[in-house]
């Protein structure tokens, strides 16, 4: 009996024991159940509230995109209905011109023809003593006969006035009424256009001083020219390659433009896109701080961009390049936006959908009228763009002002730079006279006899004599005769940008509160891309250090 | 008496007056181009704070003028 009582108590000990285990693991696993519970039920909550945050800043994000994009396409309508505008405005404008020019024309053809006659053949006597022929209508033709020695060449059609030519009938004169109302046309076109519509330059004209924020500007376009790359940097570029150069200038003031274009372009486009893109944005800067007529004056000669853009436009299309390619070498740093030459590189597909497209640009009316030929003679299409550039350039400034002139003398000396490198390239090619004429852009300092004697030599060597009369000789009295040594022109073509800009930085010290200094940041900070373009594709090609040197301006 | 006094406190104020409408005109031109050229480079704030306070010294000679003035009366 002990026995089976010790072994049921024995038995009791070891159940309950196992009992006593049991509910420990019991309660263990339930603590740690709830525990798993817990901890899923919070790293659930904590998921939930980074996927709402995620939802909630990418709908931010989206609602930010779609602000802005609905801003932009309000800017776009808006500056599209202000084209619009401007281009009914213009027309009416134009209109009002023409009419006030025929006028001109039927007042001129009933003046006093005799005494118009006499006076003009004084000129003459004084211009061209050499004369051998002479021209007019039927009308003159007795009084000219009877009042002048040089023989009659023949009858013309004209309302009045005479055309002589010297013997060799390299040298014209043309005193027609037609050409001579064309002449004051051109210069006096602002006057006349403020006479004919008052309202339109009514508040302009009030204004006897120009307004703009000089100071600001001029301090800080200073501050601007302490950044641009030293010319030691161009030696040491010389020495540099491409990568090196990508990296250096990485490091520069192009920092921000070579860090963004970085992934997407290769490293040659990398430096062309990057340099583009940069003159833009320093060029929309300034802009965006001119105010007053300092900005009217900077954006018109901003406008350069513009005709460069649409000359790049009209010459890809006809080539049928691609719009990427096209897009390479748009530059948006003129009066229009990246966004207005996108699109009309990407809608249009030919010169006349590319014509289409610019309505409403400023130079519209211009390209209408030589668009037929532009697929025959591009050049000269190109010639009278750029000279409506500078005509329209020239009739947007009032020369009342000091600051106002100072910007209209120096755009007359870049119009002589032109003209005169003009004139180098095509007589040291040997171009015919005629064709020159086109060439020539309208508004400089030398003189119309001066130049007709320039345009008119027969060769070379008799084109540099007629050119030892004039001022601008002295520049480039030095490097004459590098033409013949080196049988290049790129010497004195360089030596004449040069003193452009020599002249330009002068004349910034002498007016530092005028518009000189920021036009004198302008050409250099355009004359360092274009240098860093030059190395850049002058070290594609493999030149040597010395070609590459005496290609730079510095 | 009365007149002369009139006369003398209008030389001062025009003394004072013109001299202060200088002063604003120069630190007004001064201010703008300094702010100009530190917005470009920070480092010019320094020179140009000197430069904008040089003026102060146009109003000074028109307060001293002024004063000078004021004495006689």
């Amino acid at each position: 009996v002990l026995e089976r009582a010790w072994t049921h108590k024995k038995r009791k000990v070891v159940s309950m024991g196992l009992e006593k285990v049991i509910e420990k693991i019991q309660k263990e696993g339930t603590e740690k159940v709830t525990t798993i519970i817990t901890d899923a039920e919070k790293q659930a909550a904590q998921i939930l509230q980074t996927k709402q945050k995620t939802i909630e800043e990418s709908s931010a994000k989206k609602k930010q995109e779609l602000e802005k994009q609905i801003e932009s396409l309000k800017t776009q309508e808006a500056s599209g209905i202000e084209i619009e505008v401007k281009k009914i405005r213009l027309n009416a404008e134009k209109d009002v011109l023409n009419t006030t020019y025929q006028e001109c024309l039927q007042v001129l053809s009933t003046l006093p023809h005799d005494k118009i006659i006499s006076s003009l053949l004084k000129i003459v006597k004084k211009e061209l003593p050499d004369a051998a022929y002479i021209y007019s209508n039927k009308r003159d033709e007795p009084y000219i006969r009877s009042s002048t020695k040089i023989p009659f060449g023949g009858l013309i059609e004209t309302l009045g006035g005479i055309i002589v030519e010297n013997k060799e009938k390299t040298l014209q004169l043309d005193y027609r009424y037609e050409t001579i109302a064309e002449i004051i046309w051109d210069r006096s076109l602002k006057e006349i256009a403020e006479k004919s519509i008052p309202s339109v330059f009514s508040s302009k004209r009030l204004s006897l001083f120009s307004s703009g924020n000089y100071p600001y500007v001029c301090a800080r376009v200073r501050a601007k020219r302490a950044f641009l790359l030293p010319y030691d940097t161009y030696r040491k570029f010389l020495l540099m390659d491409i990568h090196e150069i990508t990296r250096f200038l990485g490091e520069s003031s192009y920092k921000k433009e070579i860090n963004e274009l970085g992934l997407k372009a290769t490293e040659h486009h990398l430096i062309e896109f990057a340099l583009n893109r940069n003159i833009a944005a320093v060029y929309q800067q300034i802009l965006g701080y001119c105010e007053g007529d300092l900005n009217t004056m900077l954006s018109a000669y901003l406008q350069r961009e513009d005709i460069w853009n649409i000359k790049a436009i009209l010459r890809g299309k006809s080539y049928n390049a691609k719009s990427e390619e096209i897009l390479k070498a748009v530059r948006s740093s003129g009066k229009y936006p990246e966004e207005y030459w996108q699109d009309i590189v990407q809608k249009s597909k030919t010169v006349q959908e590319t014509i289409e497209l610019l309505k409403g640009n400023d130079y519209y009316e211009t390209i209408k009228t030589f668009i037929q030929d532009w697929e025959l003679h591009p050049a000269e299409c190109e010639n009278k763009l750029e000279q409506a550039y500078y005509r329209l350039l020239l009739n947007s400034v009032h020369s009342r002002s000091e600051p106002n002139r100072l910007f209209l003398e120096f755009i007359r000396e870049e119009i002589n730079l032109v003209n005169i490198k003009t004139l180098f390239m095509t007589k040291f090619e040997s171009v015919e006279p005629d064709s020159l004429h086109t060439m020539i852009l309208p508004g400089g300092n030398i003189q119309e006899k001066t130049m007709q004697h320039l345009i008119n030599a027969p060769d070379f060597k008799l084109f540099l004599e007629e050119f030892q009369k004039i001022s601008e000789y002295q520049i480039i009295r030095d490097t004459i005769e590098t033409i013949e040594q080196t049988g290049s022109l790129s010497q004195v073509i360089r030596t004449l940008e040069k003193e452009h800009l020599t002249k330009a930085t002068k004349k910034s010290y002498l007016h530092p509160l005028s518009i000189l200094p920021i036009l004198d940041y302008i050409i250099r900070k355009r004359i360092e891309i274009e240098n860093l373009r030059i190395i850049m594709h002058a070290k594609e090609k493999g030149l040597s250090e010395q070609v590459i040197k005496k290609l730079l301006v510095i | 008496m009365a007149v002369e006094t009139g006369i003398i406190a209008i030389g001062a104020s025009v003394a004072i007056g013109t001299a202060a409408f200088a002063t604003a005109w120069a630190q007004k031109t001064i201010g703008a181009a300094a702010v100009g050229a530190a917005a470009e480079n920070e480092k010019m704030f320094g020179k140009g704070l000197i430069y904008m306070v040089l003026p102060e010294t146009i109003v000074l000679f028109g307060l001293v003028i002024a004063f000078l003035l004021w004495t006689k009366m």
